[in-house]
């Protein structure tokens, strides 16, 4: 079967998993400067993880894109 | 103990308080974080200048101050109220000038000093590693900039051939800001 994207097209899944991360980061750099640091330094866990983009598998679709989390100081 | 960050900037406020130091302001990772999104960081970089009088560079009165205060130190960081805290001295003009016109930002009800995003980009664009690069990114779409005020940092340290390039390969790579 032919593609119905153009060369160098993104697949429309990629493009949302795009906007979402996009999305994300612009909520992150909008919290107050407290948490940011404190999400930084790890003392506080990130927000809801952003959901994976759906892989076309059933396993995959539920899945979260886990953020690892930083090392506390002195770890 | 748990940690605290507004009590670190207390010290460091204190430090500049009784003259221990001449000026302080927020770098790396935790001064980019004022302006964008926060990323993963170990310590606290602080760059201090001290007092003219001494002319000395060296960072002892610092530390013995601090020590005879209580703080410990972990590694070779300097433990403030459960914070790393890395204490450096400025290593070029352009750090000199950044801790020199560093603004005053609110942390809760402390004020503390952070490096203005231009410096900031700055120091991003000489030291030149991929994390600086993927800061300076965040801080392009994320933080205002002053352009004016960027062009004369960039200018007065001998940067702007540097920002020509890495500003080519923005645009070419279809970056948010080169859209807008």
């Amino acid at each position: 079967m032919e593609s119905v994207r153009g060369r160098g097209q993104k697949h429309p899944g990629v493009e949302r998993l795009f906007a979402a991360k996009e999305k994300r980061r612009r909520e992150l750099a909008a919290l107050p400067i407290e948490r940011k640091l404190a999400i930084a330094f790890g003392f506080e866990e990130m927000l809801r993880p952003i959901r994976r983009w759906r892989a076309g598998r059933a396993g995959l679709k539920n899945r979260t894109n886990k953020i690892a989390k930083p090392l506390r100081p002195g770890e | 103990m748990k940690a605290s960050l507004a009590k670190a900037f207390r010290v460091l406020n204190e430090l500049k308080k009784h003259r221990i130091i001449e000026n302080y302001a927020l770098g790396g990772a935790v001064g980019a974080v004022f302006y964008m999104e926060p990323v993963p960081t170990y310590d606290l970089d602080v760059f201090i200048t001290l007092p003219a009088s001494d002319g000395r560079s060296s960072l002892n009165p610092v530390w013995s101050y601090l020590l005879r205060k209580g703080h410990r130190v972990r590694g070779n960081r300097l433990n403030l109220h459960g914070v790393p805290v890395h204490f450096l001295t400025p290593y070029n003009e352009l750090v000199e000038e950044a801790v020199e016109e560093a603004v005053g930002l609110p942390y809760g009800k402390t004020k503390v000093r952070v490096m203005r995003v231009e410096h900031i980009l700055a120091q991003c664009l000489g030291a030149g590693r991929p994390k600086d690069y993927l800061r300076m990114h965040s801080l392009l779409d994320e933080a205002e900039i002053d352009r004016a005020y960027f062009r004369g940092v960039l200018r007065r340290h001998g940067l702007l051939k540097q920002w020509g390039g890495f500003h080519g390969k923005r645009q070419g790579s279809g970056s948010k800001a080169s859209r807008r």
